[in-house]
């Protein structure tokens, strides 16, 4: 990496989407705020479960926190994937890293992330994208609570008639057969069969009391270098003799990055994501309790992580300082065994279910110092629900042990139509002096009429004032092409067009689409 | 099938390893024991518009700008172009009384007052200071009625003029200038926002509006105090202060948690300095926290609650046998010395606070200035 830093925020403003999916471990709601600012149309954030957090506010259903857990959870880990994807018209962008969602990655840790677009001209961009949805597919049978939110997030995620691609920048997560670290050494097999690793560099902020595979990673090389934070117990990889590396500039001071870098003469394999270098994040399958982790392994060269492995920016401590050592924090990667109290509140079919995160049992009430709601468990001893609290101006308020709180509910079917709707309308999907308003479009056609003439094809003969409007469902219609589909919601919405009334502006665009998209229409027309 | 011979990925543009910058996140440093929350939410519970600014003309505006972009759904597609178009209006606001003002008839409040006119460009969003008009307000329909007068008047009219203005992208240097002397002559007609910043012609509405808000907010008991304020009988500065954030009725909470914050402060910091009397110090602050009335040890829109020993901090840390708070020992002695810092500008509060010598105002600095513009 050259020196390149960049605001992740900023990332996700500069490329346009109408769907947001957020996977983080913790969460705050300033950084919820901020998403709204940047990120246009509906915004759906996996959290771990303990971490959740009661949102402020959720403008038109537009944002959905929906908790996780690790497959097999215990007290020990947690679902720890870090990774924003973002689905435009005709394409999907997504950043995968070490942040979260939290106002600490953003304003005090140091993280590293890596972004790509994918346009889907390459069989790399397909590839990555299909393991991303495998991914999510995956990710199914983690919901805490399961309701049509999901589902109908990934059914608008997925691009028809994309085929099965394979590349050599992989998307990976751990599954309950195969850890992160197994993708790793598949990967260099796959891409680097015969070839020896010179040196393997490892960066984690946290580590393991012990490592069981630590002699599968002596296999790829001899010469292991591990980079730590202060403070980081060094006592795992004394023995082995790897080269223990501390943060010598405040730039490298308190790192939150993790990395596995495996170089090689002119390249190297690097893996970039939410995995510490732990028996938790980095070596367990899901079936062996792992945390729920993903990130990115692709081939790159040498110079490209040059700078933030830049040894003016790091101390290799001395085998005395080795044998000295003493722990401070240790930085042994540990979770929260309980978490904190959070509540949300959905409405379905008019009906209000509120759900209570409540692991230490706080009396729940409906007004301070009132009678105890009754709550049903939804899961272990920790989510429970009810349907005695009513919402009121699309608050629901509760009473969490003499604490009032004031929870936006959260509509199931706003926000399926938000996937749809958002910033995806086609009569409002070019702006400024490019943008015909349906109203002034309707009083053209009034005024000027249309002529339509032909009986095999369509030809269209246009007032001179809607060439603007016809050459933006052109445009349109040629990047609804490159999708193979129509998406449901622009279905829906020509369909609702259609039938409403025999107006101009039905008529006109009626007419474009056959013209641009079908060689034997199969709507019948009467003009 | 695997391409093994596939070019270097990182030649592939749309790919970017990169190191995550630091973003604020407009809420300042965030005080070690959650108060500024805390008594935000509480200064909510009284006064019912944002602390942060307090001209009355821009509730009018943010109201207006967010009628003109409901009724012109067109302009914009998603968040991010409405902020856009939102930002753009409010510099034309801002350009439009610079023209007609001097900058010392504008001063108090007034947002980009910092901007010279020729640093105005009116057809970016670019270039202009973070927190604006739509950042500010907690509610966005704060004066209907002030509206619907303000949209009779002159409002609609000036609609379809806003609308070529978000609309019009002149690239040359001279077309635009031209463009925006006409569009400002177009604006700074009677009874228009853009010709006046003291929002002269519809103060009497926006008042009265103001008073029905903060009297539906909280009980007649606190509104009483106001009353005088508003009638313009009486107004005395210190006056206004000592009767809300010094007033000894239990009932009205700000005397009673600025003192316990205060007291509190001070005894974190005789810890952290390991002073001798330092029980004393907690003796006092002790006492201060029993006088509190219990219904204020929480309220409805935070999660924290007020305790005797605040557990909830990013600074410091609380040892229960020795009962004494200590700096975290973060390993690094630069985030040690930025704590400490942020420690010292923290206790400094205590006094120094908007003029007034209350740890916090609980958005009656906003209120004063309010009620000194709608005299």
């Amino acid at each position: 990496m050259k020196k390149n830093s960049k605001d992740f925020f900023q990332s996700i403003a500069e490329y346009p989407h109408n769907i947001g999916v957020y996977l983080t471990y913790t969460l705050d709601n300033e950084v919820i705020e901020k998403l709204s600012e940047v990120a246009s149309g509906t915004k759906l954030i996996l959290h771990d479960f303990k971490q959740g957090i009661s949102i402020d506010d959720n403008a038109n259903s537009t944002i959905v926190c929906v908790p996780m857990k690790p497959l097999k959870p215990n007290e020990k880990n947690c679902f720890h994937s870090k990774l924003a994807l973002l689905k435009s018209e005709v394409g999907a962008k997504f950043i995968v890293g070490s942040a979260n969602l939290s106002v600490d990655s953003f304003a005090t840790e140091k993280e590293i992330a890596i972004e790509m677009e994918l346009e889907f001209k390459t069989d790399t961009d397909v590839f990555i994208y299909n393991q991303i949805l495998n991914f999510f597919e995956q990710l199914k049978s983690q919901l805490i609570v399961s309701n049509n939110v999901w589902e109908q997030t990934l059914d608008k995620l997925r691009f028809k008639g994309l085929p099965e691609m394979e590349s050599d920048i992989q998307f990976v997560f751990n599954s309950p057969e195969k850890s992160i670290f197994d993708e790793y050494k598949f990967y260099l097999t796959q891409f680097r069969s015969g070839q020896k690793v010179k040196r393997l560099k490892v960066a984690t902020p946290f580590v393991s009391d012990e490592y069981r595979r630590i002699e599968e990673v002596k296999n790829i090389t001899s010469d292991i270098s591990i980079y730590l934070r202060k403070g980081a117990r060094i006592n795992p990889f004394e023995k082995h003799q790897f080269k223990i590396f501390q943060p010598a500039n405040k730039k490298r001071e308190g790192f939150h990055s993790k990395l596995v870098l495996a170089e090689f003469n002119s390249d190297a394999v690097l893996y970039i994501g939410s995995a510490n270098f732990t028996e938790q994040g980095f070596f367990k399958t899901l079936d062996e309790s792992a945390n729920q982790e993903c990130g990115i392994i692709l081939k790159i060269s040498t110079l490209e992580m040059q700078e933030w492995f830049n040894e003016k920016l790091w101390k290799q401590l001395s085998a005395k300082e080795i044998a000295d050592f003493k722990e401070k924090d240790a930085c042994i990667e540990d979770f929260d065994s309980v978490g904190k109290t959070y509540a949300w509140a959905e409405k379905e079919n008019s009906k209000t279910t509120t759900y209570i995160f409540n692991p230490n049992k706080l009396p729940v009430t409906k007004t301070i110092g009132g009678k105890k709601i009754n709550l049903v468990k939804v899961d272990t001893d920790y989510l429970f629900k009810t349907n005695e609290l009513q919402e009121k101006n699309q608050k629901v308020i509760i009473c969490i042990d003499d604490t009032e709180i004031s929870i936006p509910v959260f509509e199931l079917s706003e926000y399926i139509s938000g996937l749809s709707e958002k910033g995806e309308s086609i009569f409002y999907s070019f702006k400024g002096i490019y943008s015909v308003n349906p109203n002034e479009l309707d009083a053209s056609i009034d005024k000027q009429k249309l002529s339509v003439s032909g009986t095999s094809g369509v030809k269209i003969t246009e007032p001179p004032k809607l060439e603007q409007y016809f050459y933006n469902v052109k445009t349109l219609i040629q990047s609804l092409s490159r999708r193979k589909r129509f998406s449901v919601g622009i279905e829906k919405e020509i369909i609702a067009e259609i039938n409403k009334s025999s107006d101009g502006r039905t008529l006109y665009l009626t007419l474009q689409l056959l013209k641009g998209t079908s060689k034997n229409p199969k709507i019948v027309i009467n003009i | 099938m695997l391409h093994p011979h596939s070019q270097n990925p990182m030649n592939n543009k749309s790919l970017n390893i990169f190191t995550v910058k630091t973003v604020s996140f407009d809420q300042g440093e965030r005080d070690p024991f959650g108060f500024d929350d805390f008594s935000e939410k509480i200064g909510a519970e009284y006064l019912p518009f944002s602390g942060s600014v307090s001209k009355p003309t821009y509730y009018l505006f943010v109201a207006y700008v967010n009628h003109f972009l409901n009724t012109n759904k067109s302009l914009w597609r998603n968040d991010k172009q409405k902020r856009e178009i939102q930002i753009r209006l409010e510099k034309l606001l801002v350009y439009c009384w610079k023209t007609k003002y001097s900058k010392s008839e504008l001063k108090g409040g007034l947002l980009g007052n910092n901007f010279e006119l020729s640093e105005i460009d009116v057809f970016t969003s670019k270039g202009w200071v973070i927190q604006n008009a739509f950042k500010i307000y907690t509610d966005r329909n704060f004066a209907p009625a002030t509206l619907e007068l303000y949209l009779k008047r002159v409002g609609e009219r000036q609609m379809p003029i806003l609308r070529d203005f978000i609309l019009c992208d002149y690239k040359q240097p001279q077309r635009k200038a031209e463009y925006v002397k006409d569009l400002v002559k177009q604006l700074l007609k009677k009874n228009s926002l853009f010709n006046n910043h003291r929002l002269d012609d519809f103060k009497e509405k926006f008042k009265k509006e103001l008073i029905e808000k903060i009297k539906s907010k909280r009980k007649v008991e606190y509104f009483q105090l106001l009353q005088p304020y508003f009638a313009y009988k009486t107004f005395d500065e210190d006056t206004f202060w000592s009767k809300l954030l010094e007033n000894p009725n239990p009932k009205i909470p700000f005397a009673f948690l600025n003192n316990w914050f205060g007291k509190f402060v001070s005894a974190v910091d005789a810890d952290i300095n390991r002073k001798a009397n330092r029980q004393s110090f907690w003796n006092e602050a002790d006492k201060s926290f029993e006088n509190i009335s219990r219904e204020f040890h929480s309220n409805s829109k935070s999660d924290i609650v007020l305790q005797k020993r605040m557990k909830k901090s990013k600074w410091f840390q609380f040892n229960t046998s020795e009962n004494r708070y200590s700096f975290y020992d973060k390993g690094s002695p630069s985030e040690k010395r930025r704590i400490e810092n942020l420690w010292e500008s923290y206790k400094k509060r205590q006094g120094e606070e908007e003029g007034t010598s209350y740890f916090f105002n609980y958005r009656h600095s906003a209120l004063l200035r309010l009620i000194k513009e709608l005299r």
